[in-house]
């Protein structure tokens, strides 16, 4: 299956953001599996050209990203790939849903949160909230970019809670040629709070 | 730890970031170079190996680079001796 996703570059961003990619691909696949989970992703780069999901196993040149969702034991991979034309639409950027952070200089911090209790509006709020502790680091951080999740269970359906608080706990650091890449674990707090996940960014630091 | 545990170790944490592995993986094994892990893979797997192993494992810093399973197994035997 192939489908052009109804993304854009949202606000006055120059890159289509992943959490959108995720979250439109969640639902073309709850369409066929309203159960299923979203277990990892990971994006190697950004685009700010459209985007093409194709579901199933293969490689290309074009290629972005991927994610893997599971749907009781059956193994769905979704790949993203880069359209040839000219640039994603703008859209209107969203405002914030998350609250009251408290970081330190490590990367570890929390943040109240308050969304529809979507997949999209809860992936939104946990980048929201591990850029903005990236943002508090010590060192002079910028480009902070959300590049993968691992070991998640994330349901594509809206159960997600409708506030809550998100902490994060760094793990791992590490310089993957000119971008620090990390590692921090996200815990969710709310009625019906997805499990304990891994998510990673990147970021440049200056110095 | 012998270095026989710490390759089990290591296969282990594989398996958890990318699933069942193909093949036999020695101490010559490069994990990146022979395409089991990419950049973004292989936080996944250092953080599970951690993990697994309930120890961090300091000489894993932000330099660190060398993904050759003889390299890792070194790190590994040290940090559990």
């Amino acid at each position: 299956m192939e489908r052009i996703l109804d993304v854009g570059l949202r606000g006055t961003r120059n890159y289509v953001q992943g959490s959108q990619i995720l979250a439109r691909t969640a639902e073309i696949v709850a369409a066929d599996h309203p159960h299923a989970l979203l277990t990892s992703a990971k994006f190697t780069r950004i685009t700010l050209k459209g985007v093409r999901l194709v579901v199933g196993d293969g490689d290309g040149a074009d290629e972005i990203g991927r994610a893997t969702f599971d749907d009781g034991g059956t193994r769905i991979v979704a790949r993203f790939l880069e359209i040839d034309g000219p640039d994603a639409p703008r859209i209107d950027d969203v405002p914030p849903s998350t609250s009251g952070l408290e970081a330190d200089a490590a990367g570890a911090g929390s943040a109240g949160f308050a969304i529809a209790g979507g997949f999209e509006s809860y992936l939104a709020a946990v980048i929201e909230c591990v850029k903005a502790i990236h943002a508090q680091r010590g060192e002079q951080v910028s480009d902070i970019w959300f590049t993968a999740l691992a070991q998640a269970r994330l349901p594509v359906a809206p159960a997600y809670p409708t506030t809550g608080v998100l902490t994060v706990t760094p793990k791992l650091a590490r310089m993957v040629g000119e971008r620090l890449q990390t590692l921090s674990l996200v815990d969710t707090e709310g009625k019906d709070a997805p499990p304990r996940f891994q998510i990673l960014f990147s970021c440049v630091v200056a110095g | 730890m012998t270095r026989e545990d710490a390759i089990a170790a290591i296969r282990k944490a594989l398996t958890a970031t990318v699933g069942d592995v193909e093949g036999e993986i020695t101490e010559d094994t490069n994990l990146v170079e022979e395409g089991m892990l990419d950049s973004l893979d292989s936080m996944t797997f250092l953080f599970e190996l951690e993990n697994d192993l309930d120890t961090k494992l300091a000489a894993i810093d932000e330099t660190y680079d060398d993904f050759r399973v003889g390299a890792l197994v070194d790190i590994v035997v040290a940090a559990t001796a």
